[in-house]
Order: structure tokens, then sequence, then C-alpha cells
């Protein structure tokens, strides 16, 4: 009987012999086939020397067609092996499942046509982003926005939370087929936040380590800084609260009342 | 597996002190342009040494799937 096929999506967390997890290291080293797509040189070399085999999934890239097509081609090759029997192990850096569209297509994909499908979290670059900038995001709140679909959509940004938006580098592409907008992309998506923010508003850019030779980057910039500013592909930009968080007295009101009827055994649990 | 790999690996996997970077270096199998490098913290003078792709595209996360 032949073996039935299995995919395995992992991450490999954002710091070259850092964040692997035995679990992940353990399918990268027993599957048939690895993918992988990692966000630097070095790390990619890593696990090649993990597995010599290893197929990358960088020349899927190809700048002027829809980034979707590409995923698309990323998704299919791995079920192809998935259902030749094989498997199939996709390792990712961070985590797979965050802001990840790869893993989580080719991980639905598997499971609907019937096949075992997991899931290993690994550490983003959200993770380093708490940890580097020593941010709570229980502390005030915390809302994460694609960059360009916050520019896309009708979003309500909370100015009392912190606010994280993801992909900068690449703000404003309507068309999915770039690597990188410029100034002019960016001068939009600055005025979209001035309607929440003073453009004085400090702002970090942030890029996890990748390499444990290297610090992450934590530059502190001002909203309007953000046009001519140097913000690639693994930038992410981390805006502070701007206003205190107001008390919502009415609610508390409710409760204080509601405390009061439970302690008179008036109200049910 | 390579001695820069290695050693990154082996750095990684390490809970170090900053100030005991240089001699943690010092002790690791490596040739003279690669110690250089890993002393100097130079993360493209690494990659150049391994012959690794100068660009990498990553993002897998689309702003708007309906585009």
């Amino acid at each position: 009987m032949s073996q039935q096929g299995s995919l395995a999506c992992v991450g490999l967390g954002m710091m070259l012999g850092a964040h692997l997890s035995p679990r992940s290291r353990s399918h990268i080293e027993q599957a048939d086939v690895v993918f992988a797509l990692v966000s630097d040189p070095l790390v990619e070399l890593w696990v090649q020397e993990m597995r010599p085999d290893m197929r990358s999934l960088q020349p899927f890239y190809n700048e002027g067609t829809s980034r979707l097509v590409s995923y698309g081609a990323m998704v299919e090759a791995m079920l192809t092996d998935v259902r030749a029997g094989r498997r199939v192990c996709g390792v990712f850096y961070g985590h797979p499942g965050v802001f990840a569209l790869v893993p989580h297509k080719a991980v639905a994909g598997a499971r609907a046509e019937g096949f075992e499908a997991v899931m290993e979290p690994g550490i983003s670059a959200e993770d380093c982003l708490y940890a580097d900038l020593g941010i709570d995001p229980g502390k005030y709140g915390c809302q994460h926005f694609e960059a360009s679909q916050l520019m896309f959509y009708q979003r309500r940004i909370d100015p009392t939370a912190y606010l994280i938006v993801w992909q900068v580098g690449m703000a404003g592409d309507r068309s999915l087929a770039r690597f990188s907008t410029g100034p002019a992309y960016r001068r939009l998506l600055v005025e979209l936040l001035a309607k929440d923010y003073p453009l004085a508003h400090p702002v970090i850019a942030y890029e996890a380590a990748t390499l444990p030779i290297t610090a992450p980057r934590m530059d502190e910039l001002r909203l309007s800084d953000l046009v001519d500013a140097d913000l690639r592909l693994q930038t992410t930009l981390v805006f502070p609260p701007a206003l205190p968080m107001q008390r919502n007295q009415e609610m508390l009101d409710r409760l204080a009342l509601l405390d009061r009827e439970m302690e008179e055994g008036k109200c049910r649990q | 597996m390579s001695n820069i790999i290695q050693a990154l690996e082996t750095l990684g996997s390490k809970a170090m002190h900053a100030s005991l970077y240089a001699a943690t270096i010092d002790s690791l199998v490596l040739g003279r342009e690669e110690r250089k490098a890993m002393l100097d913290r130079d993360h493209a003078a690494l990659n150049e040494l391994m012959g690794g792709p100068k660009k990498m595209v990553f993002a897998i996360m689309a702003a708007d799937e309906e585009a």
C-alpha cells in the first residue's frame, strides 16, 4: 500500500539557531520533501545544511506577476508532493501562521483533500518585537494591520492602543506585483494615519534580528518622517498610543449595580 | 556543515553575555576572513563568503485576496 501523504508547515523563528523548536526540527529532518521560504540568505543556507535536498520557494516570486499567482503556485507545489504520497514539510521564517497566506492555504488545501496537515508555531517578528521594544500588548491593547489593507479598507484605528503596521515597504501596492513602493505611496499612508495621530507622533521602525551576530533595528522616527524613511519589506512600524484610555463609566456603573444585586441575591448567575 | 553556518547556529543557541562575544568567536573553528566578519558582525560579508543570494523576497501575505 502506498504511503499516505501529509503536510507540516513549521516555523523557524526569526533568528538562526535560536528559535527552532525540537518538534519543528524533527518535521524538517523526517520529511520526504522540504520546501523553504525564509527572509535571510544565511538562514536559507542553514536549512539547506539540515536538508541538502531542500527546495527553495524563492523562484516562485516574479516581480511584475501578482504575488497571489506566486502564492498559488507555492501551495500547489507542496500539495503535488502530498498527493504523491510524500511527507512534505514547508519551512517558513517566523511563525507560519502569522501574516502568512501560503502556509494557511496549504494546510487548508491538504485537509480539504483528506490529507493530514499540521502547523507548528514559531517565534514570529511580533514576538521579537514585544521583547526588543519592551511592549506588552495587554497593557493598552494592540492593533495589527497589514499596511496596504489599512489603506484599501475603511478601518477604525484606536489611538489609545498600540498600532502595529506590517509590510510597510509595499504600502499601497494594489497590483501585488511589486516588492516595494515609494514615497508617494507612503505620503498617502501618512495622510491616513494623520487622522488619528499628530505628524510629530513617535513611531518605531522595527526589524527583528535574523542572525545572532546582529541587533534588531529599532529606529525612532516621527510620523511625518515615514515618507522618506528607509522602509523595507521586513520593516514593521510600531505606534505607541497617542491618547490615554477613557474609562467607560456607563459600563462601570452597570457592573457596580450588578455586583450589588449579586451580593443581595437578587440576580442569578 | 559549513564553518560559518555551524558558528552561527552555535552562537544562536547560546545564552551569552556581550562581553564574551570575542572570546566565543575565538573558540570557534573559523578561517581568517570568516572570523573577521563574525567579529565585525558583518552580515553582508558573511553572506558574500557563503555565496548566498543578495536579495530575498519573503512576503507571504496579500493585503487583498480579492485583488
